[in-house]
């Protein structure tokens, strides 16, 4: 569990976070949306124990994190961050020793490693020839995939993913997406997504947290979230929208749809349900 | 009649860097002064290593690519390639390299020697053009990601090229900044009929161009009107784009025999056809 209670962070005169409260449940995934500038990556960066608050505290599994230099210690071993911009975050000679690299540090034999990154690797689809590239040579979503591989090879107890999906394109998001499904039902951790967008990431949330200015605007369930969008400034997921303006109009469609699919049988369910009431009765 | 030139041609363009494989394959693409085309394609598909070919950042290894009639290759005409190509990136922040909005402005134009009262002029008109007026002597770091990526198309457009390159502009904004980021790429094609040049994953920005070229691989494996790409849902899914939620929902309820228009892509034409179809059911 992480209890985040009363943070409070300032970079010179200006508050970037002010008395920030809430909770995340072990096996919980929690979103944070913001615009840019609302504060969402000071506070994942607080959450990694890279920048100390100057008021408040975080306490993981009952241990306050900026307490003592262990509890930090301890904390780096428990929680992963993609950062937005992987190319920060890739310095080895090769992708496959960048991969390696957190698991190297936990003393884990190298066929356990080996094992680990072709199986990482499968699934983000990252080929032999990307594993042995230099991680400086790769395009601007290659690097993004190589920095999740980083951050999931290691399954971590607390992941936190700060816009993964930008720069990454459509076919890799669902895909991406599907792995943390699959990844989070397996492991039951903590995952905390960071988006600039109420996007399809957002559907996986059991809960969403929105900032704005450094303060918490609204912390609800997602479809709670979608309606205030506009409100908000954000845009919502399109299915949601299209849902959302066939039941403006009286209809009943579930707003908890993600897919593409399941849309398609539920209007179809939808006309051929209307075609069976307006068809005239045998005498 | 009047005959249009091409403003760009790619000639049977190819690229590799050295001891590696190909990264561009045989290249053909013909794009005319004013059109907005859109560039499409998944990941490692090629899409910014051809962005950099519109300005000479590249040079082909294979083939040619001429900019309003000069040949990258030629380095003579090297400043003239760039003055008329501006490029704007994904991130601002590798793009950004002075301390005020005034100076990033200005660092372009200096390098092309432009005149002091030119400078003045242009900084002033193409803040004025981003919305970002009032902002001339802000530090950099004063500014958001919508607000810096705005100041890089300020700084591109202050060099007055014929011709913008924009590699995923918006990947990193939130959706009222990619918002306003479009509308001025919009603004930029149709008031100052600048040839824009999009990269993007998005299908909803690459819905703004008139043509829409899809990658893969390397290679141009389709370049059409826009509509028309993103109707062929097997050519999207065939190159692992996600077709948009709408479409496919009209096309899938035309299968089964209903009469819905394909060519309502946004969610609220989409729900409208919807909605009629409903209405019909007698």
């Amino acid at each position: 569990m992480i209890q985040i209670e009363n943070i409070c962070f300032k970079y010179n005169n200006d508050y970037i976070l002010k008395n920030i409260n809430f909770s995340i449940s072990d096996g919980e995934i929690f979103g944070i949306i913001g615009k840019t500038g609302s504060g969402k990556s000071t506070l994942v960066n607080i959450l990694s124990g890279l920048a100390k608050p100057i008021e408040g505290e975080i306490i993981v599994d009952g241990q306050n994190i900026y307490n003592k230099k262990e509890n930090k210690n301890l904390l780096s071993y428990k929680i992963s961050t993609v950062f937005q911009n992987p190319e920060k975050q890739l310095f080895s000679k090769t992708v496959y020793d960048d991969i390696a690299f957190s698991l190297r540090n936990q003393n884990i034999s190298e066929s356990i490693i080996n094992k680990d990154i072709k199986e990482i690797a499968k699934f983000l689809n990252i080929s032999s020839d990307i594993l042995n590239a230099s991680p400086f040579h790769l395009s601007g979503g290659e690097k993004r995939k190589c920095a999740l591989a980083c951050a999931l090879v290691t399954k971590p107890k607390i992941l936190i993913l700060d816009e993964p999906i930008s720069g990454l394109d459509p076919y890799t998001t669902e895909k991406f997406i599907n792995y943390i499904k699959d990844y989070h039902h397996k492991e039951k951790n903590i995952i905390i997504f960071v988006s600039n967008s109420a996007n399809k990431f957002s559907y996986l949330c059991n809960r969403i947290l929105t900032l704005g200015s450094g303060k918490i605007k609204i912390l609800d369930k997602p479809e709670n979230i979608f309606e205030k969008c506009k409100k908000l400034g954000f845009t919502a997921p399109n299915i949601w929208e299209i849902i959302s303006l066939i039941n403006q109009n009286g209809y009943n469609i579930s707003t908890k749809i993600s897919t593409t699919k399941q849309l398609q049988e539920q209007v179809l369910k939808l006309i051929k349900e209307k075609e069976a009431k307006n068809k005239p009765c045998k005498i | 009649m009047i005959k249009i030139e091409n403003i760009i041609e790619f000639k049977n363009v190819s690229y590799q860097k050295p001891s590696s494989k190909y990264i561009l394959k045989n290249i053909n693409l013909n794009i005319k002064k004013g059109e907005f085309i859109s560039i499409m394609g998944t990941n490692g598909s090629g899409k910014s290593t051809l962005a950099k070919h519109f300005n000479g950042l590249f040079i082909p290894s294979e083939g040619n690519v001429i900019i309003d009639g000069k040949n990258t290759k030629n380095g003579e005409k090297n400043t003239e390639i760039k003055k008329s190509v501006g490029m704007v990136f994904q991130n601002p922040d590798s793009q950004i390299v002075a301390c005020t909005v005034e100076e990033e402005i200005a660092f372009g134009m200096e390098n092309l020697c432009f005149t002091r009262e030119k400078m003045k002029k242009n900084i002033r008109k193409v803040l004025h053009y981003v919305n970002l007026e009032n902002h001339e002597k802000s530090s950099i770091y004063s500014l958001s990601g919508g607000e810096k990526q705005r100041l890089t198309i300020a700084s591109v457009l202050a060099m007055e090229p014929e011709i913008i390159v924009l590699d995923e502009p918006t990947s990193m904004l939130d959706d009222q900044s990619k918002k306003q980021i479009l509308d001025i790429i919009l603004k930029l094609n149709k008031e100052k009929n600048i040839t824009i040049i999009l990269i993007t994953h998005f299908t909803q920005e690459a819905l703004y161009a008139d043509k829409t070229a899809i990658m893969n691989n390397g290679s141009i494996v389709a370049f059409d009107i826009t509509k028309n790409i993103f109707s062929n849902i097997n050519l999207l899914k065939k190159n692992k784009l996600l077709p948009l939620e709408s479409i496919c929902l009209l096309n899938f309820l035309k299968n089964k025999g209903y009469n819905v228009d394909l060519n309502a892509y946004s969610n609220e034409s989409c729900a409208k056809e919807i909605l009629r179809t409903l209405e019909n059911i007698k």
